[in-house]
């Protein structure tokens, strides 16, 4: 187990938890087992507000078919669902109500910004009073993937990178920095 | 006996109070963000307070700074499922205001987008009616074959849901050689699948229980409250645009504009469900 | 009805009103006064029979707003459009239409919401999308240094 340096990373990959990097074979192993199991049922919460929203259902449906990941299962409720895939325009109006169902998910929970609106505003960047220019002001996120709307196929791949990432965490097997404040 | 008696004596008098739920703005079946103050008593909707602006991004203010073909860009994002018409729309209003005549062409191109476009939203309409009502396999059989209407847009002009295909004076490109021939296939296939489709959703005992003789909407309230399109058309009220104000190629088109009295939830159903059969007429034209 | 037999009764109806032929459907110029009767009389006279109001809309011009109605008759088919000016551009406020036709009632909250146009006896005025500390965005003159740039 375990990474030799930062160079056997990929452009994509996540340096920065190399340096977290350590611990004994069964902790690592048991940090393996969870992330496998994370990583292969990630239920997404149903949470589209605009046109990316239909092709989030158009990924679920037969064509591309997003229970080949294991994220078929997309949850009405924030309480049952790991992460949210941000499909569409969040507005000031809307914002509160994105953080509040964010709050409300269980850790560990992701997030997936899909469409330019959700990055950036997109569309809606220049001279518009009522958007939020990126979910990322109102919550952290994980993953994103551009387009307007994203084909179906980039968001089946944004989805492979979220479990790439969930796949290198550490919880057992986590060393603390030196220097790193203790909790 | 006397138990008994007492006892269903006591029911009569039980009532129950009312109570207010709050639905959305996120929930599985607002499909988009809506929220509805609702007052219930039971099983009873005595009252909805409906909640909007979710998604309001207001774009009539960025329209000011714009000029008209960075407008057409904005269009089909206001109704994502419509987008060439949307488009459409702008395009046809541009025109008027400069006088503008568009060859016959692009008027038929622009009709034909049209009806694909609307058959792909009735698709959609149709599979997440039959999911919200816990039917999920039309979930399944109306995205696969909206898919091969997708595939046709995308053809036609690289993008799957936002088209922006029109232009003022024209449209941006010409079709693709295969449009015709991919057209005419999917008309083809599509009709033999509809009557299947059909009978799959439209004979359900839970789904006729749950739509017949609910949500009535009079002729006079449809027209006060200015609905309009296939609810509208289901309650007897004629507002076809295609009909009354034609524009593009449809004064040449030879179809039916299909009404309906009844007004409930299942006539509108009904009533969907033969405007498919009816955009293929158009279509073959 | 065609549009100039249209013209002509309209005429003859409303002698207060302002009534001109427009370049694709005719136009009514009505006072701010008298717009709640004008439209009980374009609603329930039988040869007119306006019922259906398609589009309700606020215009920000110089002195004043403009509040546009287009009207069609579902029986006769025919459309008219009837303007009524505010007499202040600052604090607007005309007659509401909403109990003519209930449509109305939304329509009315939204010019309220983006162009801050009161409505008189409007039952339930409130913003419809955004909430109460904003602006109104749609005035030329509203300003937002931070998320509009100034061209
Ligand atoms: S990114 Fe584009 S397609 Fe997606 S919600 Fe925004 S406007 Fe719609």
């Amino acid at each position: 187990m375990g990474v030799k340096s930062k160079k056997e990373f990929e452009a994509n990959d996540f340096p920065i938890l190399a340096e977290y990097e350590g611990g004994s074979i069964i902790l690592a192993k048991l940090d393996d087992l969870l992330n496998w199991s994370r990583s292969n049922s990630l239920w997404p919460l149903t949470f589209g507000t605009r046109c990316c929203a239909i092709e989030f259902m158009a990924v679920g449906a037969s064509r591309h078919d997003m229970a080949r990941f294991g994220m078929e299962v997309a949850r009405a409720t924030p309480r049952q669902a790991d992460m949210i895939i941000i499909s569409g325009t969040i507005n000031y109006k809307m914002a509160p109500v994105l953080k509040r169902l964010y709050d409300q998910i269980a850790d560990p929970k992701y997030v997936i910004a899909m469409g330019s609106c959700a990055i950036s505003g997109g569309p809606f960047f220049y001279n518009s009073y009522a958007v939020v220019r990126g979910a990322d002001h109102v919550i952290p996120v994980d993953v994103y993937v551009p387009g307007c709307p994203p084909r179906p196929e980039a968001l089946l791949f944004g989805m492979m990178q979220l479990q790439k990432k969930i796949r290198r965490e550490r919880y057992f097997s986590r060393k603390q920095k030196k220097n790193a404040p203790q909790p | 006996m006397s138990e008994t008696k007492e006892i269903i004596i006591s029911t009569d008098k039980i009532h129950t109070d009312q109570y207010l739920v709050n639905m959305g703005p996120q929930h599985p079946s607002t499909h988009g963000v809506l929220r509805l103050l609702v007052r219930l008593e039971g099983e009873i909707v005595h009252h909805i307070q409906p909640h909007v602006g979710y998604i309001h991004s207001g774009i009539e203010k960025m329209c000011e700074a714009l000029s008209y073909p960075q407008i057409i860009h904005l269009t089909d994002r206001m109704d994502y499922l419509s987008a060439h018409m949307n488009n459409e729309a702008v395009c046809l209003c541009v025109e008027n205001a400069l006088q503008v005549e568009v060859p016959e062409r692009v008027k038929y191109i622009r009709t034909i987008m049209d009806e694909l476009t609307r058959l792909q939203s009735h698709q959609l309409w149709w599979c997440v009616m039959g999911m919200d009502l816990g039917a999920l396999t039309t979930f399944f059989y109306g995205l696969r074959d909206r898919e091969h209407i997708l595939d046709i847009f995308e053809e036609t002009c690289g993008a799957r849901m936002t088209l922006n295909y029109s232009l003022p004076g024209g449209v941006m490109f010409d079709i693709h050689p295969n449009f015709q021939k991919r057209v005419k296939d999917f008309i083809k296939e599509f009709r033999k699948k509809l009557p299947e489709y059909d009978q799959l959703l439209t004979g359900n005992v839970i789904f006729q229980e749950r739509t017949n003789d609910i949500g009535y909407l009079s002729l006079e309230d449809a027209i006060a409250w200015g609905v309009t399109g296939p609810s509208g058309r289901a309650s007897g009220f004629s507002c076809d645009v295609r009909k009354h104000q034609p524009y593009s190629a449809y004064p040449l088109v030879d179809f039916q504009e299909k009404l309906d009295t009844k007004g409930d939830s299942f006539t509108r159903y009904r009533l969907r469900m033969r405007r498919c059969k009816n955009h293929f007429a158009s279509l073959n034209n | 009805m065609t549009n100039e037999e249209l013209l002509a009764c309209l005429t003859g109806e409303f002698s207060k009103a302002e009534v001109k032929p427009g370049k694709q459907y005719v136009e009514i110029m009505v006072n701010a006064a008298d717009l709640h009767e004008t439209s009980v009389q374009l609603k329930n006279t039988p040869a007119l029979s306006f019922d259906y109001l398609f589009c309700l809309s606020g215009v920000d011009f110089p002195e004043s707003m403009q509040i546009v109605y287009h009207l069609e008759s579902t029986h006769h088919r025919h459309i008219v459009v009837m303007k009524v000016n505010t007499a202040d551009r600052l604090d607007p406020k005309v007659d509401t239409v909403s109990d003519v036709w209930q449509t109305a009632k939304y329509h009315e909250r939204e010019v309220y919401d983006l162009l801050g146009v009161k409505f008189n006896n409007h039952t339930d005025l409130r913003r419809l999308f955004l909430d109460d500390t904003w602006g109104f965005p749609l005035r030329k003159d509203y300003k937002d240094e931070v998320r509009i740039v100034e061209r």
